[in-house]
């Protein structure tokens, strides 16, 4: 009786389904829980090891085989505290709201050893692809530190931070080991703000504009409110103050002549170079009207941010920005109009 | 406990000065000259602290190198001994120029590499102590020095705080060192050996011992009876002490010629193992006294090529291919002297009698007296002694009597070296050591028509009860009498008295000694065999376990296969429990309490000073009992993190931590800051 059809019959099968099954995970199962890198005193030893052991074999001197297993014990123990080092150790961040592309960035990182005795020694953490990480010298068991951090995005757009690695050369500077952390966190990459490529509004922009927006820069009195200590005290209407025994504060109207929009037909094109162009300068636009006092709205293929003044406006029109991206159709361009 | 780089650094280098005064041929004097340069960089270090040039510190390791070339070619000859010096002067140079860290670092590799070349040439058991306690100081210099290279790689300017290097450091460096150790000790007894080296080395320490080739001139034993270098460990298997003394026969003499013994002709024949070892002889004689012994022999390097075992050894195994042996006098001779550890087991009747047929008559070889002037007056002396003795064991009983009784031992006889040392002794002085009384009864018996021979080797020496084994020492040489017995053989005859032992040892003496033995036996000589033996004997313990654990099936009427299955299912059920335990620790941490670290902290200080938090109590109820603002400080940022997950800011940590401390300080656990 021949078995062998019923017994390969499966295999195929059981090989494809182990496959799809597998077919997300293969990279995880593959992939090993700890790295090792061996330094260049790493190499040394064990070059050094290599030859004592060769001259251990060739004399059949066992004193030469005691130093073999001296330097491996060595080894052995250099890996033990290692893994203790990284054994139980949580790094999170502490994330900034938003970053400028290129502009570098602090931040914390937050270190944990969650071991109950044994205290972690030199370790460093370091986000992928990024060349600064933080050191920490010593963590005591069930101790937390914070070290910050500079990072550089290169990209605009959601930047999302998901692998941390944490490595240790200690005890002996022999080896690196290292483990990946699965930490994920976003922060919002603004794009670079260089005020020379912004577009310059002339005076004449928004002449004969109907009424005032609300409240802004301008000359004229928008209301009275209380002062706070964040206010500028030369806003202080002291007459009010005298009558009603309490510091109240001038608001302004917005200046009704200072007032624009940009327009931003943010259409896909081939170069990206050219859009990222684009986006920067429409971001330098809005910037630089804005630290002046006027009143700037935003207009793109999807969306219209109405004209308003101040920083939160600022963040608002630099995060639309951040976030934007090419649509089928047309040219991309920028330019500014009078509201 | 703090780390001082330089005392450390100090500790290496003196062990590695003392690693290599273990080789053999590195003189006592240089070790001392290196000891020197050591103390003069000390006070160096201390008081100038100036740095040397690189250029003069470039020509001074050219001149050491040179130096290094000269000594290895003209002088030493051996480079281990060459290198082992040049080593050390090098390293005794770099102390005068301890700078950085890496200057530090190349201190600790010199001494490393003279570890290496002492382990390349001793057999020391000192040698341990030198690596247990480079290991310590080693590991404890290569983590600082790391940590500060590692502090210096981050581009922090701080300084490490002291308190990283504190004594708990310290006590964790001891024990890593502790845990290297068995691993190093684990690690040795697996790796495999090879069986041989190729370029196995001899070492230089050979002791020198005489009278054991074919060749004894009288008085070159008693040169030796002082000397209480330790020869050869002769270990009892079963740990008793045999009830007769052991005599360890080495090579038997025939032929005197007035100042010493040689050989009429010296037979070999070459002997090839048989079931692992060498079969001499029948086991034993065939007295009804025949009694029959086990010995394992340590043998050190020792310029001859006789191998020794208690008279007589029948049986002998160990690691060397071929065997000589004298079919006349039974003597047990390598091809050529090992000049390295030997270590064999011998198997002897210890009845002193070595059965053979009649021997030839040179035995009765008297020609020495025919020329002697006063060879016929010891003929008479022989006759008077053995007058009215018939059978031939009487006789030499009757002489070995007669010189036990009316002669004395001393040990420095009057007119050493003359030229017939016999007639001094039998007829004038009457003192003498073991030689001349074993010569003195040789030629007596001859006189009188007994066949006899002077046989050379060692007594027993002191007993080890530590150990189960004899330490044989140089002083313990002796020579006695073999005389042939019609009907029973070469019969053994001692005829010099009991002499006063020369050393004395202590009892922390045959400690140390034992601890030698052990280093010897498991280092030194620790072989290819003895990991087969330990495989062995795991293989059997491990069946042994097996067997122990189908027993209870048995007994209950299962059969082989049933018990078989069922201790595969309690090994299967226990390999699954061990995995689930080690799974829950590896993924149990989120059942773990989410209690805050410093919460728990503060907890175990108010329950060291009598305040203990009630299971029925909130912490908020808890903290207002103890009525401790700092208490409530502490317990509010824990409510916040555990229960309305909030993560602590840095601040409000360090804050805590100071409550802690104020907790600590007002509950009397530490003292509060002036």
């Amino acid at each position: 009786m021949n078995l062998k059809p019923a017994i390969s019959a499966p295999l195929p099968w059981l090989s494809f389904a182990a496959s799809r099954l597998l077919a997300g995970k293969r990279r995880q199962i593959l992939k090993l829980p700890r790295s090792l890198v061996i330094t260049r005193d790493g190499k040394w030893y064990i070059g050094i090891l290599l030859v004592i052991g060769v001259a251990a074999i060739n004399t059949g001197n066992n004193l030469l085989y005691l130093i073999v297993a001296t330097l491996l014990s060595l080894i052995i123990v250099s890996g033990i505290m290692s893994e203790a080092v990284l054994r139980g150790l949580r790094i999170e961040r502490q994330m900034p709201e938003y970053a400028f592309r290129d502009v570098p960035v602090n931040i914390r990182l937050k270190a944990t050893n969650a071991k109950k005795r044994v205290p972690s020694f030199s370790f460093n953490a370091i986000d992928a692809g990024q060349r600064k990480g933080a050191w920490f010298l010593k963590l005591r068991a069930g101790q937390t530190a914070w070290a910050p951090v500079e990072y550089t995005f290169h990209k605009r757009g959601r930047a999302t931070l998901d692998m941390l690695r944490v490595s240790t050369r200690f005890p002996f500077g022999l080896f690196v080991k290292g483990k990946d952390e699965a930490v994920k966190d976003e922060i919002i990459v603004l794009p670079a703000i260089d005020p020379k490529k912004a577009i310059c509004a002339g005076e004449s922009l928004s002449a004969g504009a109907a009424r005032s927006a609300g409240k802004g820069h301008g000359t004229g009195l928008y209301g009275l409110r209380d002062y706070t200590l964040m206010d500028d005290s030369r806003h202080i209407h002291w007459r009010s103050a005298a009558r009603t025994q309490r510091l109240l504060l001038k608001e302004f109207e917005a200046d009704a002549s200072k007032r624009l929009l940009i327009v931003f037909e943010n259409y896909a094109c081939n170069d990206a170079a050219l859009f990222e162009e684009l986006v920067e300068r429409a971001a330098a636009t809005a910037a630089v009207h804005v630290e002046k006092g006027w009143s700037v709205g935003l207009k793109t293929l999807k969306r219209e941010l109405p004209a308003g003044a101040g920083r939160a406006q600022l963040m608002r029109i630099l995060r639309e920005l951040a976030v934007i991206e090419g649509l089928p159709g047309g040219r991309p361009s920028v330019e500014i109009r009078g509201v | 406990m703090a780390f001082h780089a330089l005392t450390v650094t100090y500790i290496i280098s003196l062990l590695g000065l003392w690693a290599v005064s273990l080789i053999g041929r590195i003189s006592p004097a240089f070790v001392m000259f290196a000891g020197l340069l050591i103390v003069l960089s000390v006070v160096y270090n201390h008081k100038t602290r100036k740095a040397i040039p690189t250029g003069a510190w470039n020509i001074a390791a050219v001149a050491i190198l040179l130096l290094f070339l000269a000594d290895f070619v003209l002088i030493s000859g051996e480079l281990i001994v060459s290198g082992s010096r040049f080593l050390t002067v090098l390293l005794a140079l770099k102390l005068f120029d301890l700078r950085t860290g890496k200057d530090h670092f190349i201190v600790f590799g010199l001494a490393f590499f003279q570890i290496l070349a002492s382990a390349a040439s001793t057999v020391s058991p000192v040698f341990f102590a030198i690596l247990t306690l480079y290991i310590i100081f080693s590991i404890w210099a290569l983590i600082v020095f790391n940590l500060k290279r590692d502090l210096q790689g981050s581009g922090l300017t701080i300084e490490v705080p002291r308190d990283v290097f504190g004594v708990r450091f310290f006590l964790s460096v001891i024990c890593l060192s502790l845990l290297s150790i068995l691993l190093t000790a684990a690690l040795f007894f697996s790796i495999p050996r090879m069986g041989v080296g190729i370029f196995e080395r001899k070492t230089n320490d050979t002791l020198s011992v005489s009278g054991f080739s074919d060749r004894m001139d009288l008085g070159s034993i008693g040169s030796v009876k002082l000397d209480s270098t330790v020869v050869m460990r002769v270990e009892m298997p079963d740990g008793k002490r045999p009830e007769s003394p052991l005599y360890l026969r080495g090579a038997a003499l025939d032929l005197y010629h007035g100042s010493g013994w040689s050989r009429h002709t010296a037979k070999r024949r070459l002997l090839k193992k048989e079931d692992g070892g060498f079969n001499i002889g029948a086991p034993g004689s065939k007295t009804p006294d025949r009694k029959t012994i086990e010995q394992r022999i340590w043998l050190e390097p020792l310029d001859t090529d006789v191998l020794f075992a208690a008279s007589s050894a029948f049986r002998l195994s160990g690691d060397f291919a071929n065997l000589w042996i004298d079919p006349d006098n039974a003597a047990m001779r390598l091809p050529a002297p090992p000049f390295s550890r030997l270590q064999y087991s011998a198997w002897s009747d210890v009845s002193g009698v070595i059965p053979s047929p009649a021997p030839d008559a040179l035995y009765l070889d008297t020609s020495y007296l025919d020329k002697a002037a006063e060879g016929r007056t010891i003929r008479r002396l022989s006759l008077a002694i053995t007058q009215g003795r018939k059978g031939p064991l009487e006789k030499a009983l009757a002489i070995q009597n007669y010189l036990r009784s009316n002669f004395d031992y001393n040990l420095s006889v009057e007119g050493q070296g003359s030229a017939t040392p016999l007639e001094d002794f039998l007829l004038r002085t009457k003192e003498g050591y073991c030689e001349h009384f074993s010569t003195a009864m040789a030629m007596l018996l001859r006189s009188s028509g007994v066949p006899a021979r002077v046989v050379t080797g060692y007594q027993q020496g002191e007993w080890n009860e530590l150990g189960g084994y004899f330490i044989v020492r140089q002083q313990d040489a002796h020579s006695w009498v073999e005389a042939y017995i019609d009907g029973r053989g070469w019969m053994r005859f001692d005829p010099t008295p009991a002499a006063p032992s020369a050393y004395r040892p202590s009892v922390l003496t045959l400690y140390l000694d034992f601890m030698r033995l052990r280093w010897n036996r498991y280092v030194i000589q620790y072989s290819f065999k003895d990991q087969q033996r330990i495989a062995k004997e795991a293989r059997m313990k491990a069946s042994g376990l097996l067997d122990m654990l189908k027993e209870p099936f048995r007994t209950k009427g299962y059969s082989g296969a049933e018990s078989g299955l069922a201790t595969l299912l309690a090994l299967v059920l226990l390999a699954a429990a061990g995995s689930v335990l080690a799974l829950r620790r590896a993924y149990g941490r989120k059942g773990r309490s989410k209690t805050p670290a410093y919460y728990l902290d503060m907890l175990k200080i108010l329950e060291a000073s009598g305040i203990r938090k009630l299971a029925s109590e909130t912490p908020t109820e808890f903290a207002r009992r103890t009525g401790e603002p700092c208490v409530g400080e502490v317990t509010r940022v824990y409510e916040e993190e555990r229960f309305g997950g909030r993560t602590p800011l840095g601040d409000e940590l360090a804050g805590v931590m100071k409550a802690l401390e104020c907790i600590k300080c007002i509950r009397g656990i530490r003292k509060r800051p002036s």
